[in-house]
């Protein structure tokens, strides 16, 4: 129980400001993810999980906007109880962490992936991204070997040390740029040296990409936009390519080199789904985030991701957050378990006492709302519909549907309670001294 | 059953009807948009210029397309007391011209935009919904017509019809049809396979019912889109005709016949380009505000009319 | 009265592929291939199966929405006059397989004249999977429900309206939803009207083309127990397609599984459930997430991915991806074959061993 946590959001709160109206997207949602375990985010459709994590990962779009609340992430490698709120923090920084320490898998693998691009240049992307001093390293090596190996004069052995002198340019560039980004008080700044000697902080006005990966180096630059004398580059794809054929390798795609080679349409759904996959954990994330990443695939290719996703947290990843409204697959993969409702987070417990013992109303309707395999009565159903949450109900937003309602239920918002070790529920039930026995 | 009417149409009557709202809806985001208001009010007065065109300037022909012309002499007149839009060469009266020739433009958009709908329409849908060898047929048929150049289109139907507003009609229509055509028969293809036409065929509709109840109400928005916007550029093709002499005859109360009788005067005397500036200007202008007030209502439509807009 | 109330016969529906400057007929998209299936009057049967099986196809070929390639389906027609027609089709002599001809015109639903038909879409209907689509969204909610009465002109404008009210009251909507559009309401309640204009002209069979799949989990329940009631209220039959097993188990009295166009194992749920004959039936059920995390289920997990439905594997379809397969499976394709006797068929060379 003194496991490290990993995320943690308090009473976050986020709008999307429509047209229509301001959608109450997000109403102090507050969820603790812990080191090792594998999240799962459970609700219907307009619950807010999606929101949840896109806030997670500061990817809302306006209209969208995080109102409130705080999300701190703690991702330092080195410290792990340090953690830092990623609330306010600038792109540039956000930009540093998405996809090197969380990565993200959605629903549609068709849409996740451009079609006009082959598999190898997408995966490769993550490495070219976030890895790019060390595929450097790697190709200066390789290109070293290769030298040595060839006669002294020949044109094969000239065409490569120039393209060793231009990556080590590259090299070097990316490194003296290291330097100059320092990370003080948990935010990114970059260090210019100015005429007096003095340096001056730009405060996260990084554009990571165009920053590293171009260098200031004339030559190089030279070299990157004329597409002949852009072959020096091919030795550094082709170290790209072979990280990009070992990851789909470990992910258990058959023919991975003919794989690389092709294009999005060309592969089936679960196939497309494995490749979402490999992007997302090319760089060795410490938390994996899955939104509903088997919906739209067929039962027999969602058994083989979620097969996939087990294996690899034990080897691979560490953490995963998982979302998604089937609580079969709940049941299946998760550890821990938050349950929400209309942007209101119901309950939160391990599974298997969730299962064996649900407390909030919703999560009783929607237990025995779900057919199983033995089910001899009729399904039980929840009346009403999911809320507009332009104009949602006051107080616990589920009161309108609850068959348990007391006054108090339209009054005030319930406040989430520790019932059991564990396991926490925000119910009127279980605060209110005269409540029914449930 | 007066009273599952009551019902139905609520206390207030007509007024709660869903389609009145709707209207009542699209009205107010028409109007909340100031564009649209210019464009409308734009039309408006031309539209009240061309119902009072007998009040303003009283007819002196029978024809009363004819302009009257006081004198003949060649060169154009300013602005003046008796003329107070000054005349054109040959001494027509360019106020009279302008105030008749609002009619004329106005019965040429209409009645263009006006065929090529019904043309594009039946056609499209017939191409859409059918598909198949109708489907080639029609497709190919447009494609012809594409392949037709225009000005030689027009050349060859004057030679045949003769002279005339009528003959700058029949030309716009011809030349935009396919146009048309092809915009409702995309749309139809979308629609088409959509479920609730499945629905339909599943009840029993017969393929009339479904093309005029299901299909077009659907599928008509990029069509009326087109009309909106397309009203401003005929008026000006038709125009352009006129000026190369290809519509009505000298004298005839249409914009571009007035124009036409600037082409010598354009640029004046050499010490003084600009002494004829108001037979250049004047119906250039007036032309300017017509076509401008017609595609900012066109714009308005489109932009009340598209889909993703149509939220509640 | 059959008891057979939809009778299928070697039902194939092929897409065909056209390619080149003449647009050659390359190949077929074979996504109904030979399936023999009959509903019983008053039962449900579930169809189920993945992405590219071809139920949803089949289905749509039952309401005539699609033309067939070839078979046959009789819809509530005297079991006599099918087995006569189907006899004369079987037999080697020319000429008696052309008397069958002007046979099936009167009996087989693929080939009726334009009247028969319109009289059977009376009583065949169908309920479509997103809401969001199946209603017109330029129409009001009671010209909607209205559609299949007002399409043929069957009653009159006043009872029209009784008749709208009517459904609606039974699918639990009321007279204030009438006059709204379809964007005005929720999945659910779209699927409601959708179910009450599947209703309106009182079916016998309706058609239930994954009607839950695009709801939310608490609708569904709502939908689905809504269904079984009006099944039992209005003596309704149903072909339940869908690709979600606890839902088919909870609604259906058999099932059918499907696989690249044909069908797999078909017998009662209860039984099939219990003890799954067919290896691909076999992984089907072990691969549903089971909401409870007490239970430890094998799972068996299929390699690859479903073939191309152009060129389906040679013998039986399942075999590339069938742990049990042998050299027979390669080669031949099996045929449905009775199980011990009772409901159950299965389509398996080895169905005995494994």
């Amino acid at each position: 129980m003194h496991a490290l946590t990993l995320v943690e959001t308090g009473d976050l709160k986020a709008s999307f400001y429509t047209f229509e109206g301001v959608v109450q997207a997000l109403n102090g949602v507050g969820i603790v993810l812990n080191q090792g375990e594998t999240y799962g985010l459970v609700g219907e459709s307009g619950c807010g999980k999606s929101v949840t994590v896109r806030s997670l990962m500061r990817i809302i779009q306006a209209p969208g906007r995080i109102d409130s609340g705080r999300i701190v992430l703690f991702l330092n490698r080195d410290d792990r109880t340090h953690g830092i709120d990623i609330v306010h923090r600038s792109e540039a920084y956000m930009q540093s962490i998405r996809g090197s320490d969380i990565s993200m898998i959605f629903q549609e693998p068709a849409a996740a992936l451009n079609p006009v691009l082959t598999i190898d240049y997408q995966v490769g992307e993550s490495f070219r991204f976030h890895r790019m001093e060390q595929m450097l390293d790697e190709t200066l090596i390789d290109l070293d070997a290769a030298r040595g190996a060839r006669r002294r004069f020949s044109p094969a052995r000239f065409a490569q040390s120039i393209s060793a002198a231009l990556l080590r340019r590259e090299r070097d560039g990316l490194g003296r740029y290291a330097e100059r980004v320092q990370v003080i008080d948990n935010e990114l700044y970059l260090l210019e040296e100015k005429q007096d000697g003095q340096s001056e902080g730009r405060k996260g006005e990084l554009n990571a990409r165009r920053d590293r990966a171009r260098s200031k180096d004339a030559f190089v630059s030279l070299a990157r936009h004329f597409p002949f004398l852009r072959r020096y580059r091919r030795k550094l794809d082709a170290t790209i390519h072979r990280h990009v054929v070992e990851l789909l390798t470990m992910l258990g795609i058959p023919n991975p080199e003919n794989v690389a080679e092709r294009y999005p349409h060309e592969l089936s759904g679960g196939m497309q789904q494995r490749i979402v996959i490999a992007i997302a954990l090319a760089c060795h994330p410490t938390l994996l985030v899955a939104d509903e990443p088997t919906s739209n695939l067929d039962v027999t290719i969602q058994a083989q991701i979620v097969e996939l996703i087990k294996t690899l947290k034990k080897t691979f990843i560490s953490s995963v957050l998982f979302i998604t409204h089937d609580l079969g697959l709940v049941a299946e993969m998760c550890d821990r378990v938050t349950v929400m409702y209309a942007g209101d987070v119901s309950e939160t417990a391990t599974v298997k006492e969730l299962f064996r013992n649900p407390l909030h109303p919703y999560t009783t309707g929607l237990l025995a709302s779900v057919p199983k395999e033995v089910q001899d009565e009729e399904l039980a159903m929840i009346p009403g519909a999911v809320p507009n949450l332009i104009a949602p109900p006051p107080g616990c937003r589920f009161h309108p549907r609850c068959p348990h309602r007391m006054t108090i239920c339209s009054l005030e918002k319930p406040v989430t309670i520790e019932h059991s070790p564990g396991h926490w529920v925000a119910c009127h039930l279980y605060t209110e001294k005269d409540a029914p026995h449930v | 059953m007066s009273s599952l009417e009551t019902k139905i149409t609520g206390a207030t009557g007509r007024a709660e009807h869903p389609r009145w709202q709707e209207f009542l809806f699209t009205t107010r985001r028409f109007l909340s948009n100031p564009l649209s208001v210019i464009g409308l009010t734009l039309i408006v007065f031309f539209g009240i210029i061309a119902i009072l065109a007998p009040v303003i300037e009283p007819p002196k022909y029978p024809d009363h397309y004819r302009i009257p012309h006081t004198g003949f002499r060649i060169e154009p007149t300013p602005p003046s007391a008796a003329h107070p839009l000054g005349t054109t060469q040959q001494q027509y009266d360019m106020l009279y011209g302008l105030v008749w020739g609002t009619r004329s433009a106005f019965m040429i958009g209409v009645l263009v935009v006006a065929a090529n709908l019904l043309i594009g329409v039946l056609l499209g849908a017939i191409a859409g919904y059918f598909g198949g060898t109708v489907d080639e047929i029609i497709m190919r048929i447009t494609d012809i017509f594409y392949a037709i150049p225009f000005l030689i289109m027009a050349m060859a139907l004057v030679v045949a019809i003769g002279r005339g507003l009528k003959a700058v009609v029949i030309v716009l229509i011809i030349l935009e049809w396919p146009s048309y055509t092809r915009v409702l028969r995309s749309d139809i293809l979308v629609t088409r396979g959509r479920d609730f036409i499945l629905a339909a065929r599943a009840s029993g509709a017969s393929h009339m019912r479904i093309i005029f109840t299901h299909i077009l109400p659907n599928a008509m928005y990029s069509v009326l889109i087109l009309a909106s916007l397309n009203i401003g550029t005929t008026i000006l093709t038709a125009a352009a005709l006129s000026f190369l002499g290809l519509g009505s005859e000298t004298g005839t109360a249409d914009w571009g016949q007035i124009v036409s009788l600037c082409r010598n005067w354009i640029v004046g005397a050499p010490g003084n380009r600009f002494a004829y500036w108001y037979t250049v200007f004047i119906p250039g202008f007036v032309i300017s505000l017509f076509v401008l007030g017609w595609n900012l209502l066109g714009d308005a439509v489109r932009d009340v009319f598209d889909p993703k807009m149509r939220r509640r | 009265m059959s008891d057979n109330l939809v009778d299928v016969r070697e039902l194939k529906k092929y897409y065909p592929i056209t390619g080149g400057v003449f647009r050659r007929h390359l190949a077929d998209v074979r996504a109904v291939d030979g399936v023999d299936l009959a509903v019983r009057r008053g039962e449900c049967l579930g169809l189920v199966g993945e992405s590219g099986c071809g139920k949803t196809t089949l289905g749509k070929t039952l309401l005539r929405l699609h033309d067939v390639t070839s078979g046959r389906v009789y819809f509530d027609q005297d079991p006599a006059a099918v087995e006569e027609v189907e006899a004369l089709l079987r037999s080697a002599d020319a000429r008696q397989r052309a008397r069958a001809r002007p046979l099936l015109k009167k009996i087989d639903l693929t080939r009726m004249g334009a009247r028969d038909l319109l009289a059977l879409r009376q009583k065949i209907q169908i309920v479509f999977q997103d809401p969001t689509n199946s209603l017109d969204p330029r129409m009001l909610v009671k010209d909607i429900v209205a559609e299949p009465l007002t399409a043929q002109h069957l009653i009159g404008p006043k009872e029209v309206r009784d008749r709208v009210l009517e459904l609606l009251g039974i699918v639990g909507l009321t007279a204030d939803h009438l006059m709204r559009y379809p964007h005005e309401f929720s999945g659910g309640q779209r699927q409601r009207i959708a179910i009450a204009r599947a209703l309106a002209t009182g079916p016998e069979f309706v058609l239930m083309d994954e009607p839950t799949s695009a709801l939310d989990v608490s609708v569904q329940a709502q939908i689905l127990n809504l269904l079984k009631r009006l099944q039992a209220e209005f003596k309704l039959t149903y072909l339940f397609v869908t690709h979600h097993l606890l839902v088919v188990k909870y609604i259906s009295n058999r099932i059918a599984v499907m696989y690249l166009g044909k069908i797999n194992e078909i017998g009662p749920t209860a039984e099939i459930f219990a003890s799954p004959r067919h290896p691909y039936t076999r992984a089907l059920l072990s691969a549903i997430p089971v909401p409870d995390p007490e239970t430890k289920r094998e799972k068996i997990i299929l390699s690859g991915d479903v073939p191309n439905p152009v060129s389906p594997p040679t013998g039986c379809r399942f075999h590339p991806r069938c742990q049990y397969a042998k050299e027979v499976c390669r080669n031949i394709e099996p045929v449905l074959e009775r199980v011990d006797g009772g409901e159950r068929m299965v389509a398996c060379h080895r169905w005995r061993e494994i």
